[in-house]
C-alpha cells in the first residue's frame, strides 16, 4: 500500500507536445484522374504557380488545380477568360496551339485554339513518377503537408506512428525564369520551368529523369526516351540546340543533335543549392539560393563561360540576397531576389556585373520572370501575384498591371 | 562538471546567511522575532519516468519576516537538480509561509511551511539546442528547529515538492515523413524532500 502510494505520488511524468509537418498521401482513382479535361469560366487566382506566355495569352498555373488563361493582349489590362481544371498540374508548355501539361503521372495534350472551349486531344499515361498504388484507393499521386500538433509521453518516439505509409517522395515546387525561344510557334516559359520545347520535341525533367517527347501537330505525343540525369533536378532551359539543366548540385549541358536522345556534354558542379540557369549561348548564368528545400547555404550568381561546351569555366561569382528566377535578354540580366524584389544588370563586363546595376524595385516579392523582348515587357511572378512592367527605359520601369493572388491578400 | 558546479553553488548559498547575519547582529538581539534568514540543503527522492528511483539534491536560500504571531512570510530562491545526467534542473523564485507552533523562547520549535514558486532558469546542459520555458513549483512540509544560541537554530524539514519544467526542443527532423517544427517537453517532477540547514 505504502509502496503504491509512493510510486504514484513520487513518480515523474513527462509529455511531449510535438508539432510537425506530416505528409499525408493523396490518392486518386484512375477514372477520376483521367476524366476528359475541359475549360470552365474564369476563376480568381488563389496561388501563383508557374507562368507561360503564348501569343497574347498569359497562362498561369494554379498549383495542383489547373491553369488560368488570361488575355494579355493589353498588358495594362489583363483579362481572365477561362480556367482549365487539370488535377495535379504544375508545369506547362505550348506549341502550335496545343497545350502540354502534367496531370500528376500523366502528360495531357489540350487544344488551346479556343481558350474558352479547351478540348483534351491526347494523353500519355504513366510518364511521370508515381509513389505507388492501392487496390482500393487508387494511384498515390502526391503527399500533402499538414501541420499537426500531438501529445505523446516523452518515452515514446513521436515519429513511429507515421512510418506505416508509403515511402515519401516530396513533389517539389519548382520555380522558373524566361527567355525568348527561337522556334516559331512555341511559347515562352520561365527559368524555373520543368517543361521546355525544342524543334518539335517536348523535354521534361523530374527530380532525376530527363524525358523527350516527340510532338505531332495533331496532338499525338510519344515518349521517345527517358534517362537518368542525377538527383534533385530542378529546371530545364533551352538555347540554340542545347538544354541547360539545373540541379541542386550543378548545371548540366545537354546537346540535342539527336533530339530524341539528348547527350550530356558537360557538367558544372557547385555546392548544394537551388539553381535555375539561363544562357545566351556563350555565357550561362546560374543563381544559387539557400532554404529548407534547397539545403544549401549559398546565395549568389555564378557566371560561367560555356564557349567550350565540354569544359565550362566559372568566370565570377556574385553574392546576392536570395536569387531565384532570372532571364538574360540582349545583355540585360534580370534577377528575381525573392523579398528584395527585382534587379536588372548590364552584363557588358562579366567581371563587374555588380557594378552595373541599372534598376532595382524592392516593393514586391519576385520569384520568376518572363521577358518579352519585342514589347520590352517583364512579367514577374511573386508570392503575392503577378506584376507586368514596361522596361523600354531600362533604368525607369513603368508598372503596367498587377494581378493579385488571393493567398497573400 | 555538474558536481563541481553544484558544490560551488551550495557552499556559496550556505555561506550567504552567515554573512548577512554578521551584518545584522548589532541591530537585533533576537533577529528571529522580526525576520529570519535560512540556508538549506535538500535531498529529494522520487521515481523517474522510465522506472528506478533517484535522488535530487538541491539548496535553498530564503529570508522572511513575521507578519503576525507565529506566522512569517518569506521569499527566496531554490535550486533543485531533477535529472542530473541530462543537466535538467530548476531554479525558482519562491514565496513561503511558515507557521510556528511554539514560542521562540523554546529550545525546540516546530512549524508548517508551504511555498509557491515560478521558474526563472533551467537548462539541459547536454542539449545546446533547447530553450527553457519558465515553470512553477508547489511545496508543503513540516520543520523542526533546535536552538543553538540566541539567534541561531539548526533545522530539519520534511516535505513534498511538485515542480513543473518545460523545454522547447528544436531538434530537426525525425524521419522521412516528418519535418519537426517544434517539440515542447513538459516535465512534472514529484519529490519527497528532506532538508537541513541553518535558521537565523
Amino acid at each position: 500500500m505504502l509502496s503504491f502510494s509512493l510510486n504514484s505520488c513520487l513518480k515523474d511524468t513527462c509529455e511531449n507536445v510535438f508539432t510537425y509537418q506530416r505528409y499525408d498521401p493523396v490518392f486518386i482513382k484512375p477514372e477520376v484522374l483521367r476524366q476528359k479535361i475541359t475549360a470552365s469560366t474564369s476563376k480568381e487566382l488563389i496561388t501563383t504557380g508557374k507562368i507561360y506566355v503564348y501569343g497574347d495569352y498569359l497562362l498561369i498555373n494554379e498549383p495542383d488545380l489547373g491553369i488560368h488563361v488570361v488575355d494579355n493582349k493589353i498588358p495594362a489590362n489583363p483579362r481572365f477568360i477561362s480556367f482549365i481544371k487539370i488535377p495535379g498540374n504544375s508545369d506547362l508548355a505550348v506549341r502550335n496551339g496545343l497545350l502540354y501539361a502534367d496531370s500528376y503521372i500523366d502528360l495531357v495534350v489540350l487544344d488551346l485554339k479556343n481558350p474558352q472551349d479547351v478540348k483534351e486531344v491526347f494523353r500519355v499515361e504513366n510518364v511521370f513518377p508515381t509513389y505507388g498504388k492501392d487496390e482500393k484507393l487508387g494511384l498515390l499521386v502526391a503527399y500533402k503537408p499538414a501541420g499537426v500538433t500531438e501529445t505523446f509521453p516523452c518515452s515514446e518516439n513521436a515519429g513511429n506512428s507515421f512510418f506505416d505509409g508509403n515511402v515519401i517522395w516530396s513533389r517539389e515546387s519548382s520555380l522558373t525564369s524566361g527567355l525568348k525561344t527561337p522556334f516559331g510557334t512555341v511559347g515562352i516559359g520561365g527559368s524555373t520551368a520543368r517543361f521546355t520545347m525544342n524543334q518539335g520535341f517536348l523535354y521534361t525533367v523530374t527530380t532525376s529523369n530527363l524525358s523527350a517527347f516527340k510532338l505531332e501537330d495533331n496532338g499525338l505525343t510519344k515518349q521517345v526516351s527517358t534517362q537518368n540525369v542525377g538527383w534533385n533536378i530542378e529546371t530545364i532551359y533551352p538555347f540554340e540546340g542545347l538544354l541547360f539543366i539545373g540541379s541542386q548540385t550543378g548545371m548540366y549541358i545537354y546537346g540535342i543533335e539527336n533530339p530524341e536522345k539528348p547527350a550530356l556534354l558537360s557538367t558544372f558542379e557547385h555546392w548544394r543549392a537551388c539553381d535555375p540557369v539561363v544562357s545566351d549561348g556563350k555565357t550561362a548564368f546560374v543563381t544559387l539560393r539557400d532554404g529548407t528545400e534547397c539545403e544549401g547555404f549559398l546565395n549568389q550568381l555564378d557566371v560561367i563561360n560555356i564557349s567550350d561546351l565540354r569544359n565550362p569555366k566559372l568566370i565570377k561569382s556574385y553574392t546576392l540576397h536570395h536569387p531565384i528566377g532570372l532571364s538574360i535578354n540582349q545583355g540585360l540580366l534580370f534577377i528575381c531576389e525573392d523579398d528584395k524584389g527585382i534587379k536588372l544588370y548590364d552584363t557588358k563586363d562579366l567581371n563587374a556585373i555588380d557594378k552595373n546595376l541599372i534598376y532595382q524595385d524592392k516593393s514586391f516579392s519576385a520569384v520568376d520572370i518572363i521577358v518579352l523582348e519585342d514589347a520590352k515587357i517583364a512579367i514577374i511572378t511573386g508570392e503575392d501575384g503577378i506584376w507586368q512592367f514596361n522596361y523600354k527605359n531600362p533604368s525607369k520601369w513603368e508598372l503596367l498591371s498587377t494581378i493579385k493572388s488571393k493567398t497573400n491578400d | 562538471m555538474t558536481k563541481l558546479s553544484f558544490g560551488y553553488h551550495f557552499l556559496l548559498f550556505i555561506a550567504l546567511p552567515f554573512f548577512l547575519r554578521s551584518q545584522n547582529e548589532g541591530i537585533a538581539s533576537s533577529y528571529e522575532k522580526r525576520a529570519y534568514l535560512a540556508g538549506q540543503f535538500s535531498i529529494g527522492y522520487g521515481f523517474y519516468l522510465n522506472g528506478g528511483d533517484l535522488i535530487s539534491p538541491g539548496f535553498e536560500f530564503k529570508a522572511g519576516k513575521s507578519i503576525r504571531n507565529n506566522l512569517s512570510l518569506g521569499g527566496g530562491v531554490a535550486y533543485t537538480q531533477f535529472k542530473p545526467l541530462d543537466g535538467l534542473y530548476g531554479i525558482s523564485l519562491l514565496s513561503e509561509l511558515r507557521y510556528f507552533v511554539r514560542d521562540e523562547s523554546k529550545n525546540w520549535r516546530f512549524s508548517g511551511v508551504a511555498d509557491l514558486g515560478v521558474g526563472i532558469g533551467g537548462s539541459r546542459l547536454q542539449s545546446g539546442w533547447a530553450t527553457y520555458n519558465p515553470g512553477h513549483r508547489v511545496y508543503a512540509g513540516l520543520a523542526v528547529y533546535r536552538k543553538m544560541d540566541a539567534n541561531t537554530r539548526i533545522m530539519l524539514e520534511l516535505g513534498y515538492l511538485y515542480q513543473y519544467l518545460s523545454y522547447q526542443d528544436n531538434t530537426p527532423g525525425r524521419g522521412w515523413q516528418i519535418f519537426q517544427t517544434e517539440s515542447i517537453l513538459k516535465y512534472h517532477f514529484r519529490r519527497i524532500q528532506l532538508k537541513t540547514g541553518i535558521f537565523f
